[in-house]
């Protein structure tokens, strides 16, 4: 296959791909099966890694794939996988609409920096961090982009146009309930989308050579890979056209050499050469140019600090954490998900009643971002799965319905002194209406009058009863368990109806 | 334009306004040998339906050609019909069949739900129902399909936001379902009101059986369909699981709001002056709950 011919097979697999990472965060309706989300998990590396350190088979094959790949293809995965890389792809292609004539101009390696943000990386998960993991994972950038500033508007257009259909008569489209911005999350996002555009003005993929550890883990994986870009030293003129339209800025002409640490295998290299002096494929033995320090710092970076470092703080962040937020179904405990969870926010756009929302700082610092339950916008729909479904990195175990209902994540705390019966006599039970294991019962008060009771060991904490309260502040308070526990069934449930036939009418 | 030129147009235009409301109350105490109330026993639920309307003078004493028609089912939760949290599908897809027949513009399905709207529509069998029988399903998830009323006799509830579905419609139908209910004691006809309405909290806040009460002074359906096949006798309104129901196999049918109330009432086994907004209802005059002075057609299959 000639250069052309591979550059565009890359754009048009990598537009397909853009497009699928990008439904999968803006699917507005909701509507697609679960199922699609869950490949997901076994293309990201990090997913795949958050998946293999929990011991998970497919997350242990899937890393295994991904390794593989790089050891044959050398970092495609940056061009063809990695959606943070294909969107930065599509600002390089912005770039040369606004400067067609602009070069990029050849980087330098960055090595010290770049293996001290995968040694950062390596110990973050081993320390189990997943806010710093995911801090750094492009994916979850990825995801926190799309979701936090793509959806917002996208919303707004859909509703708009739903709207004016609505108006005109037409009802194909409803409009979708908006949960509110996540400020600080979207300022997160923005910061990096910044960050990005000047990087992919300047230099191109700089980013992805000098910050994104997946890109420096892939690229020690593929130096030496199988295929790879190389000179044919015969062939080329040293004209330099194909280092200047380089992204990586890997390619040095001078010593026809190209550096696959940093390669993208985007393949803009091989149509820019008319003498057939630059190739992908399996080039002549080359001596290698690493020095013994490199070396050094390589196995120190990939095997041995992981294994020293131990987290020391899991147990006390447990511990420290007072009013406890509540963790979603599938979290198994606080300390769980700070470790697997690198805040992609797919679980969120998953969501379909709100309730899930990007934390501040309910978790504390090591809980970034993460998702939080919060009763104010929405409650934990009983029957609903969808978010430990969707969950790539395992943070979220997946439930089945039958499991989830026994789930524990939180207990319910009433304040009678608040309450609309005790403070003006008159009858509510918003939050037990909405109980649904009527953990939160009525029971008789003064005169008429019932008042709500709650038997915690039936209570799912799934906040229903807090959102369906009309006082402020609530009246009915659901406290997150740290560790999920397993509730008790609900007394009396059955699936038999009584069958009543009344000879004459009550009446 | 002249005081006195003012005052007539004024006389004029609210006596257009009044007219269908005379005309439909004159219609009904015209028409000879028609009940107050229907209650069937014994056959499925869109069975019972049709012998009631046979008894009320059949859906063109009610429907009209080319007008528009709101059926308000009970859809408030991610349940399956077996559950009886929401009104059977079936008898809603027999109602919106019925209005379509008798000339309904177009029959629109809605409800202000608890749970999330989509996921109630779906699991309780009425989106797919009522679609199939002909009815538009409009959402009411969102504040801007609500608009402010005003209900200026109101004790509680001076105002609230009505979904424009219904400040559309000419004919309004109400299909609650019978229900224990741990606010309202039960949920029949004037209590699925409450999902006509946005904000329901503040009902909560301010006397819930007064709000409900109070919002009938605003507008009363022109028919209350109250399903009784399947009753969740406990743990209403959502229901934990199908030990909570009971099968009556019942129906009560009325024009008037809270004579259907009372009669549900009767058949759940509660007495309807026990049940503050039936109490309250009846005080203000909207409605009957004198069961026994009542002229009531009692059917069984």
């Amino acid at each position: 296959m000639n250069g052309r011919k591979l550059r565009r097979w890359r754009v048009f697999s990598a537009l397909a791909v853009l497009l699928v990472f990008a439904l999968w965060f803006l699917d507005l309706a909701q509507a697609f099966p679960i199922g699609v989300f869950t490949v997901l998990r076994y293309i990201q590396l990090v997913p795949a890694l958050q998946l293999a350190l929990s011991f998970s088979l497919g997350g242990v094959a899937a890393l295994l794939l991904l390794l593989l790949s790089a050891l044959v293809f050398g970092r495609a995965y940056c061009s063809f996988l990695c959606p943070l890389g294909l969107l930065q792809d599509l600002m390089s292609r912005i770039r040369a609409w606004i400067r067609p004539r602009k070069r990029y101009p050849r980087q330098k390696a960055y090595r010290m920096l770049r293996y001290g943000m995968l040694l950062v990386f390596l110990v973050s998960l081993a320390a189990g961090s997943g806010v710093v993991t995911g801090l750094l994972d492009p994916y979850s950038w990825f995801g926190r982009i799309a979701f936090h500033l793509v959806r917002p508007p996208l919303t707004l257009l859909h509703n708009l146009a739903a709207w004016g259909m609505n108006s005109l008569g037409s009802f194909a489209l409803n409009p979708v309930k908006f949960h509110g911005m996540a400020w600080a999350a979207s300022g997160a996002a923005a910061a990096m989308l910044a960050l990005l555009g000047v990087m992919v003005w300047n230099q191109g993929r700089q980013y992805c050579n000098t910050i994104c550890p997946v890109g420096t883990l892939l690229g020690l994986a593929g130096c030496k890979a199988l295929l790879r870009v190389h000179f044919e030293k015969r062939a080329c003129t040293a004209c330099g056209l194909c280092a200047a339209a380089c992204k990586a800025g890997c390619i040095d002409v001078k010593h026809k050499t190209v550096d696959h640490e940093r390669c993208v295998v985007c393949f803009n290299c091989l149509p820019s050469c008319a003498e057939g002096g630059i190739r992908y494929g399996r080039p002549q033995p080359a001596t290698t140019d690493l020095t013994r320090r490199d070396l050094l710092v390589r196995a120190g970076s990939t095997v041995l600090l992981p294994a020293v470092l131990k987290d020391p703080g899991e147990k006390a962040r447990a511990k420290a954490v007072r009013l406890a937020p509540i963790a979603p179904p599938g979290a198994l405990s606080h300390p769980h998900l700070w470790e697997r969870c690198t805040a992609c926010h797919l679980c969120i756009s998953a969501c379909p009643t709100g309730v899930l929302q990007p934390s501040l700082l309910e978790y504390g610092l090591g809980g970034l971002f993460q998702p939080v339950m919060d009763p104010l916008t929405g409650y934990c729909n009983y029957e609903c799965t969808r978010c430990t479904e969707v969950c790539p990195t395992g943070a979220l175990q997946p439930l089945s319905a039958d499991e989830k209902k026994q789930v524990q994540i939180g207990r319910t705390r009433f304040i009678e002194e608040l309450c609309v019966v005790t403070k003006d006599n008159t009858a509510c039970g918003a939050c037990s209406e909405h109980c649904p294991t009527k953990a939160v019962n009525m029971i008789p008060w003064k005169g008429t009058l019932n008042i709500p009771n709650v038997d915690n060991s039936i209570c799912v904490g799934c906040g229903a009863c807090e959102y369906a309260c009309p006082t402020t502040p609530r009246s009915i308070v659901v406290d997150g368990n740290p560790i999920h526990r397993v509730a008790e069934r609900p007394k009396e449930i059955g699936e038999k109806a009584e069958e009543v036939e009344m000879e004459e009418f009550p009446f | 334009m002249r005081r006195r030129e003012l005052i007539y147009a004024g006389l004029l235009t609210g006596g257009a306004l009044a007219l269908p409301q005379w005309g439909r109350a004159l219609g009904h105490a015209l028409a000879p040998g028609i009940p107050h109330l229907a209650a069937v026993k014994g056959g499925e639920a869109e069975v019972m339906f049709d012998r009631a309307m046979q008894a009320l003078g059949g859906m063109q004493a009610f429907v009209k050609k080319g007008q528009k028609v709101v059926v308000k089912p009970n859809i408030g939760w991610d349940a399956g019909p077996e559950r009886a949290a929401n009104t059977n599908p079936a008898l809603i897809a027999r109602i919106v069949k019925r209005c379509l027949e008798a000339g309904a513009r177009e029959v629109v399905v809605f409800d202000n739900t608890c749970d999330t709207w989509n996921l109630c529509y779906a699991s309780s069998g009425i989106e797919k129902a009522a679609k199939a029988a002909g009815a538009r399903i409009a959402p009411g998830h969102l504040e801007g399909y609500y608009q402010q009323v005003s209900i200026p006799n109101g004790v509680k509830l001076k105002e609230a936001k009505v979904h424009e579905a219904l400040l559309e419609s000419d004919v309004f139908i109400n299909v609650p379902i019978l229900k224990h209910h741990s606010s309202a004691d039960l949920s029949i006809a004037m209590k699925n009101l409450m999902g006509v309405v946005w904000d329901r909290r503040y009902w909560h806040r301010n006397d819930l059986h007064q709000c409900i009460a109070d919002f009938t002074l605003w507008r009363t359906p022109d028919l209350n369909v109250v399903d009784a096949y399947r009753v969740m006798k406990k743990n209403g309104p959502r229901g934990v699981s199908v030990a909570d129901t009971t099968i009556y196999k019942m129906q009560v049918v009325s024009r008037d709001i809270v004579a259907a109330d009372a009669a549900s009432a009767k058949i759940f086994g509660s007495d309807p002056a026990s049940i503050g907004h039936i109490r309250k209802a009846a005080a203000s005059g909207v409605g009957r709950m004198d069961l026994d002075k009542l002229d009531i057609q009692r059917i069984s299959l």
